[in-house]
């Protein structure tokens, strides 16, 4: 299992095109992939779980991966959340 | 004449005939399957046939307009292929035994709802989002697909709202602006607009009218004005509006090239705030020095405006207060915030 956090930096928040983004990298992943904000949880390869989390500028998200290409999809992921948000 | 007043989404003042766009409606009925299986299979017939109009949206956006407008189509296409969404669907067909048309309907209502619950603006005009596919799939599993509408003239494009596919039918060449009823600062008529670079003006209100259509219009993206039927001074004065924009879009063509320079001749390094590529490319071409992102992402300055009237160079910060570190940078520039 992998897991790690990220603070938002775009001032959008996770609207819809980088959410768009991560749920693409996301689904070319075995593992399963959630997100999560504070309590509310979302599943990273499902775009309406992402976009209902409403996670804005400043709100810290953890990423959780379970599976066997948990290695490579957290890397994707947070180069993915660094590059977009 | 008749004037209206809505959300002034991007500057412009244009005038001509009003095309007045209503897409056909299909009734959707609620009447129940005693078989869900093959009402199954119209659902995915249909959702496949709209992921690949979705697709060809997308090809045809990003030629006409660049990878930021036609992204909206690929999140169509990931909406269409949410399996919360298609779990909905399916579950309302084969526990519910309503039919596929019904089902999308209350599929798409529901996640719509979700959306507008948001507190955010821009996530509730996302609701749009998913009425627009949901509507999409219903037109094709009802036979009554839109025919694409052909625009003789360059007009005003005037809708009760218009959706990022149906705003895509039209050629661009021959749309001077938009109007509608409805929308807000960040639906996606307010979103295309400003990337197109047509002027629009959203929110108008109920009163707009089918029977508008063929009548000449003067639109003020600025001012968030409409004015049907305008009368002759009204008119003259549209013109004269339009001549100046002209004017003045010429003069700062003709900037291009020059040295930056404050009037007390002091020498500064304009800079744009760009999102991606695109946006460097095209601000590349007005003469921007540079990308002015510093490496923690402390963006300056949005857009730079030359005033013909003298002015010192007025810079407008992004959210209409001036950042501190802006004015450490350039003390000895007079600025306005809007």
């Amino acid at each position: 299992m992998k897991e790690f956090s990220y603070v938002i930096q775009d001032k959008d928040g996770i609207h819809a095109r980088p959410a768009g983004v991560l749920v693409k990298i996301a689904n070319g992943f075995k593992s399963q992939i959630a997100i999560s904000k504070g309590e509310k949880k979302g599943d990273l390869k499902r775009i309406f779980s992402v976009m209902a989390l409403g996670a804005k500028q400043r709100d810290t998200v953890t990423v959780r991966i379970e599976g066997e290409d948990e290695e490579q999809a957290a890397v994707a992921l947070e180069e993915a959340l660094k590059n977009n948000l | 004449m008749k004037e209206l007043h809505g959300i002034g989404v991007f500057n412009g003042v244009v005038v001509g005939p009003v095309y007045f766009y209503a897409p056909g409606r299909c009734t959707v009925s609620d009447e129940k399957v005693t078989d869900p299986e093959p009402e199954l299979a119209r659902f995915e017939i249909a959702r496949l046939r709209a992921q690949r109009q979705l697709k060809g949206l997308y090809d045809q956006a990003l030629a006409q307009a660049g990878e930021e407008s036609a992204a909206i189509f690929d999140i169509h296409q990931m909406m269409l292929d949410d399996q919360d969404y298609i779990d909905s669907v399916r579950g309302l067909i084969e526990k519910g035994h309503d039919n596929a048309a019904r089902a999308v309907q209350k599929t798409g209502a529901r996640f719509a709802r979700m959306f507008s619950e948001m507190e955010d603006e821009y996530m509730q005009a996302r609701s749009a989002d998913v009425l627009d596919i949901s509507r999409r799939v219903i037109q094709i599993l009802c036979g009554a697909e839109g025919e694409t509408p052909g625009l003789e003239v360059p007009s005003i494009i005037v809708a009760e709202d218009l959706t990022p596919s149906q705003s895509m039918q039209f050629e661009r060449e021959k749309v001077l602006a938009f109007a509608t009823a409805k929308g807000s600062a960040c639906s996606h008529t307010a979103i295309l607009s400003r990337t197109k670079g047509i002027a629009a003006v959203v929110g108008l209100g109920e009163e707009v009218c089918s029977a508008w259509h063929g009548k000449t219009a003067i639109l003020d993206g600025k001012k968030g004005l409409l004015i049907v039927d305008p009368d002759e001074p009204t008119l003259a004065a549209a013109q004269e509006q339009i001549k100046c924009q002209e004017k003045e879009a010429q003069a700062l063509e003709a900037l291009k090239g020059t040295p930056d320079r404050t009037i007390d001749g002091r020498e500064i390094k304009l800079f744009a705030n760009v999102g991606n590529v695109e946006e460097l490319k095209d601000a590349l071409a007005r003469d921007a020095r540079g990308d002015g992102a510093f490496p923690y992402g402390i963006f300056i300055f949005t857009i730079f405006r030359l005033s013909l009237r003298r002015r010192a160079i007025s810079c407008l910060p992004p959210s209409g207060t001036v950042n501190e570190r802006t004015e450490n940078y350039f003390p000895h520039v007079r600025y306005r915030s809007r």
